[in-house]
Formats: structure tokens, sequence, C-alpha cells
């Protein structure tokens, strides 16, 4: 499959805000019920009050959900439409994602979880891997399981993982939502060098704590 | 590592309970269908001899009618009319119907003992060449180079044997001798006479005749023939792929047809009963597999359901339902390559229970190969089976219903 250029949203309600579509809070969001497009190369910054479907929508874009109305399309074709051989495909090699509530294998060690994700799409060294765990300070934590680590360094994990196969568009659910200042600059450099090295657009969801990075600023 | 992600929460306890209950249905579906083998063999044997009849291959019953006073009065066999065939024909257990065709000329047979040539009427009958079991070569009828192959009933050469010979002081003689010895026909009729060499190239024990090439027939008919040739049957065979059938036994009797050669009522019954025996011990061990095959079900059903959570987080990464599936696959296919397997070791030991007292009293038992083919089957339907659960279940788990 191709590279995704563009992903746009046309009149995309979840289900669950069936009902208030006249209210304040839908109508002021540059997302719901709009037109939106999205475009590979550009860093978006999605910023809602708590509630208002920032994982929702991340989940939307991913195919993990299908409970809204509207369409989603990537490069024009519905992706409600996709078979599962494509939508494997897109999660390997099209869109990288973090989801909020991270789904690490509490089991398996930190460094186990991400050679997980690596080994279905072969792109990275271990070096290269060992190497963000020390950029982000975790690698002395890379042998404990993932469910006996904090929080904050779950979040780490997880975004090394998700940094672990090329991308047209990186998904980022409220990233740093654990993470003090100097973990989210690094995580912030991360994501940009492996973004702008594969000329991606990446889609960071907050409700406060943003991720530090410099993108175009989105309403939810 | 997907492995190990994936069968977390798998219970050894039900995949021992599984695998235990699947060989326990699979060695009794292996030991019937070995045990109805072993028996039909024995069975066939005892019946015929080793000629004529097999349990569950096709039989050849062959009829004739009570010789009644006007026969004996009128000088001719009783025969079957047309109609009398016709109605054989219509039943669902007969296959082909064909008459025994008798000679209609003089024969007389010759044979030189010790300077002594020995000679007595005879009569010749044949039947059609596919129902006998003998090289074509042996059995074969050149007018060019005429010499007539002859099949006599077994019978005789007893008769003879422990019969005349035993009492008449003459020596007994065995069936290669007598192939050896040379005899003369002579066919006479129509005006016509030929002398031709015969030869004996077997012996039968479910044809009770002397039997000639249907192509000899036919020739000697033409050139020796004193009638049409149109006479009626006074013996027909029946082929029938289940001799077993109660249908026969009740209808011949009706017909108050009298059954020649071997396989009589009772054989017939005990061969039925060995397969009813065995349909319902196999139906026993099939009912044991399904039961064993619920449970399997039921606990990869629990399984998938405990382990949905790892297997989104795996999909979410990439992971395809077809990669989770053939994981779980290999695991099922593991267990049910190995309970085959245990099952045809226990086979084998179980079958040693019969195989030596059969094989005393001369019943050697058949190769257990069909039983383990029908395991090896009954396995690789399971097997399938397995996979279209897990592949639904995991689809499930795609679908976000589990």
């Amino acid at each position: 499959m191709a590279e995704i250029e563009r992903i746009e949203l046309h009149g995309v309600l979840p289900e669950v805000f069936r009902g208030e579509e006249n209210s304040a809070a839908v109508r002021a969001s540059q997302v719901w019920l709009s037109d939106l497009t999205l475009r590979r190369g550009t860093f978006y910054r999605i910023d809602a009050a708590s509630g208002m479907g920032k994982s929702s929508l991340c989940a939307f874009i991913y195919g993990l959900r299908h409970d809204y109305v509207g369409t989603i399309t990537f490069d024009g074709a519905d992706i409600a439409r996709f078979d599962i051989a494509r939508v494997c495909d897109i999660r390997r090699h099209h869109l990288a994602y973090l989801p909020q509530a991270l789904e690490l294998f509490a089991e398996l060690t930190a460094l186990d979880n991400v050679l997980l994700k690596n080994r279905l799409t072969d792109f990275r060294t271990e070096a290269d891997i060992r190497a963000m765990f020390s950029r982000l300070e975790i690698d002395n934590r890379m042998d404990s399981p993932a469910g006996r680590l904090s929080v904050g360094q779950q979040q780490r994990v997880a975004l090394i993982r998700a940094l672990c196969q090329p991308f047209d568009f990186l998904l980022l659910d409220e990233p740093v939502s654990h993470l003090d200042e100097r973990n989210n600059r690094t995580c912030a450099e991360m994501v940009a060098e492996a973004a702008r090295a594969q000329g991606a657009g990446v889609i960071i969801t907050s409700v406060g704590n943003p991720l530090m990075l410099k993108a175009q600023q989105i309403t939810l | 590592m997907l492995r190990l992600v994936l069968k977390r929460n798998i219970s050894i306890i039900q995949m021992a309970g599984y695998a235990l209950a699947v060989l326990v249905g699979l060695v009794i579906v292996m030991t019937a269908v070995q045990f109805y083998g072993d028996a039909g063999s024995a069975l066939s044997k005892s019946a015929a001899g080793g000629a004529g009849i097999e349990l569950t291959g096709k039989r050849n019953i062959i009829i004739s009618k009570p010789v009644s006073l006007r026969n004996t009065l009128s000088g001719t066999a009783p025969s079957f009319s047309d109609a009398e065939i016709e109605a054989l024909r219509s039943q669902p257990w007969a296959g082909t119907v064909s008459g025994f065709k008798a000679s209609d000329y003089g024969v007389w047979a010759g044979v030189e003992l010790g300077g002594r040539t020995l000679s007595t009427a005879l009569f010749f009958e044949s039947v059609p060449d596919r129902l006998l079991d003998i090289p074509a070569d042996d059995w074969s009828f050149d007018p060019e180079h005429p010499s007539v192959p002859i099949i006599i009933s077994k019978d005789y050469l007893t008769l003879y044997n422990f019969g005349f010979a035993a009492t008449g002081r003459m020596p007994a003689i065995s069936e290669r001798m007598l192939s050896q010895i040379p005899i003369v026909v002579t066919l006479s009729g129509n005006g016509h006479t030929a002398t031709l060499p015969a030869r004996i190239v077997g012996f039968s024990s479910w044809l009770n005749t002397i039997a000639v090439p249907e192509t000899f027939m036919d020739w000697a008919h033409s050139r020796f023939g004193t009638s049409d040739g149109r006479e009626q049957p006074s013996r027909l065979i029946i082929e029938t792929s289940d001799p077993t059938d109660p249908a026969i036994e009740k209808y011949l009797a009706a017909e108050a047809y009298d059954v020649a050669g071997p396989g009589d009522g009772g054989m017939g019954r005990a061969s039925r009963f060995v397969v009813i025996l065995a349909t319902v011990v196999s139906i026993v061990g099939v009912i044991i597999t399904l039961l064993a095959l619920g449970i399997l079900v039921l606990s990869l059903y629990l399984l998938v359901q405990k382990n949905s959570r790892a297997i989104s987080g795996l999909m979410l990464l990439g992971y395809s339902p077809g990669q989770i599936t053939s994981c779980y696959f290999r695991m099922v296919a593991a267990i049910n390559a190995g309970v085959t397997l245990a099952a045809c070791g226990a086979l084998l030991l179980l079958r040693r229970l019969w195989q030596e007292p059969m094989t005393e009293i001369d019943m050697p038992p058949v190769s257990p190969l069909a039983a383990i083919v029908t395991g090896v089957t009954v396995m690789l339907v399971v097997t399938a089976v397995n996979y279209g659960v897990i592949r639904r279940l995991v689809r499930r788990v795609w679908l976000g219903k589990c």
C-alpha cells in the first residue's frame, strides 16, 4: 500500500454524542461534525477538555472502533471499508499509535514489549532500541516486567514501541501526561526526529500537559 | 514472545482432560474398526473357505429351485422364468443377476492312468468370467489352439478323497496333482465330434459345478449345440454388495428358492451381528470424541475470553487475527498429533487381545491400516473443527465482540 498523504474527517461524531449536535461544545469543535484534513508532514496538537472524545478520535482513526457517524478517509478511501489485511498493513507500516491506556503486556519486560512490535516490523536494530531506552533514562528498567514500572516509565516504553515501525502518521494519545518537563522534551525531540526522518505527520492529543513540540493546534 | 503472551491463562488440566477424552474416544473408534475388519476377515474365511464371500465386499449368491416330482417325470430341471429373473433384479439388494449356461452337447472326459484310459460322461457349465478370481491368461479359450481350462468344485475332490478313495482303496489325489493330469475331452453333437486337450486350472469352494470359460461354451454351442440356446437357466448367480442383508434371506425363503454354495443364513446373521456390534461401539467412540471436542471448544472459549485483552493488545500492534489463530492452532494441533500417535499405539496393544487366539485357529487378523486411517481421518476432522472454532473466536476479538 502507498503512503498515506492525508487523513480526512467528514462530519464525524461519536455515536455517544448523538443528540448533542447543537451543544456549544460540539459546535465549537474543529473536529466533530466538521470537515478536517490532516496532512502528512504536519504536526497537529488536538487540545480538549476531558470527556470530549480525544481517545475516541484516535481509536476511530486507528480503526479500533467504528461507533461514529460520518466518514474518515485515508487519501479518499473510507477506512470503514478496509479489510483485515489492509488494517494490519496500515498498523505495521503507515500508522503508529501510542494509546492513552498504553496497552503494555505487564508480564513481559520493558524491552520485550518493544521487541514484540519490532519483530513484526523489523524497523529498528536492538542497539537502536537500547539507545532509545538510554536516551529516555529507563535503560536500567529494560529487563523489569512492564507491570512493575511507574506510569511515567511505562509511557516512555510505549513511546519507544510506537517508534519501532515506519509510519506516515504518528498518533499520540496524551503521551506525556505523567512525565516531567525534561523527559517531555526528550520525548518531543525523539518524536520530531522520527517523524521528520520519514516525512510523517504527528497527531497529539492533550488535556493539559502537552508534548513540547511545535504543532498546529486544533480544538476538539 | 508471542506464544508467551497468548498462552497465559491456558489451563493445563483442561487441555489434559481434552487430550484424555479424545484419546479414549479415538481408541474406541479405532478398536471397533479393527475388530470389524478382523472379525469380518475371519467370518468370510470360515464362511467361504477364502472365496466367494467377503464381509464388506461383493458376494455371489447361487440359487436354484427345488426339484419337484413333475421335473422328475418330465426329465427337465426346474428353471427360472423371465418374470422371476426380472423380479429378482428389481430387489434393492440385488446387483447383477446372471444365469448358468449348461452344455447342450455330449461331453466325455478321459485321463490316462498307468496305461489305462479312464473316461466318463461329463457336463460343462459356464458363468460370467468376471465372477471368477482367476488370471485371464489361464481362463481363455482359443479355437485355433484349443485347450479347455476347467474349474471344478472343491467338493468333488473332497468327495473322492475322503469318500471314494478311502473306501475303495484308491490313491488320494491332491489339488496340485490333479491339475497336472492331462485330460482329453470329446465333444459331440449336431453331427460333429471333436477331441480337445483340457486341464484343471482351479478349484472353487463356492461354485458347485464343472466350469469352463464363456468363450469356450459359446464356441462349443455353435458347433455341437443341439438346442437354440434359449433355454431358461436353472441356476442363477446374484451379485450383492451386502450379503448380510436380512431382506435377502427373507425374499429367498418366501420364493422357496434353494441357496447353494457358501454363506448359509447363520453365517450371514453372524456377519450382521459383527457389523451391528462394531457400528454401536464406533458410535460410542464417536460420541466420546464429540464430547471431548465440546470440552475443548468450551476451554477455547474460556481461554480466548480470558486472553481477549492480550489478543486485542497484539492486534493493536499490527498482529493479524491469522497470526494469533496460528499460534493457538499449533498448540491444539500438537495435542491432536500426540493423541493420534498414542491412540495408534494403544490400538496395536489392544488388538493383541484377540490377535493371538485368532491366529491360533488359523484366522489371521487383517492389517491395522484401515483402523489407523480411520483414526487419522477422525483427528483431521477434529483438528479442522478446532481450527474453525479458534479462527471464529479470534475474529470475534477483532470485531470487539469478545
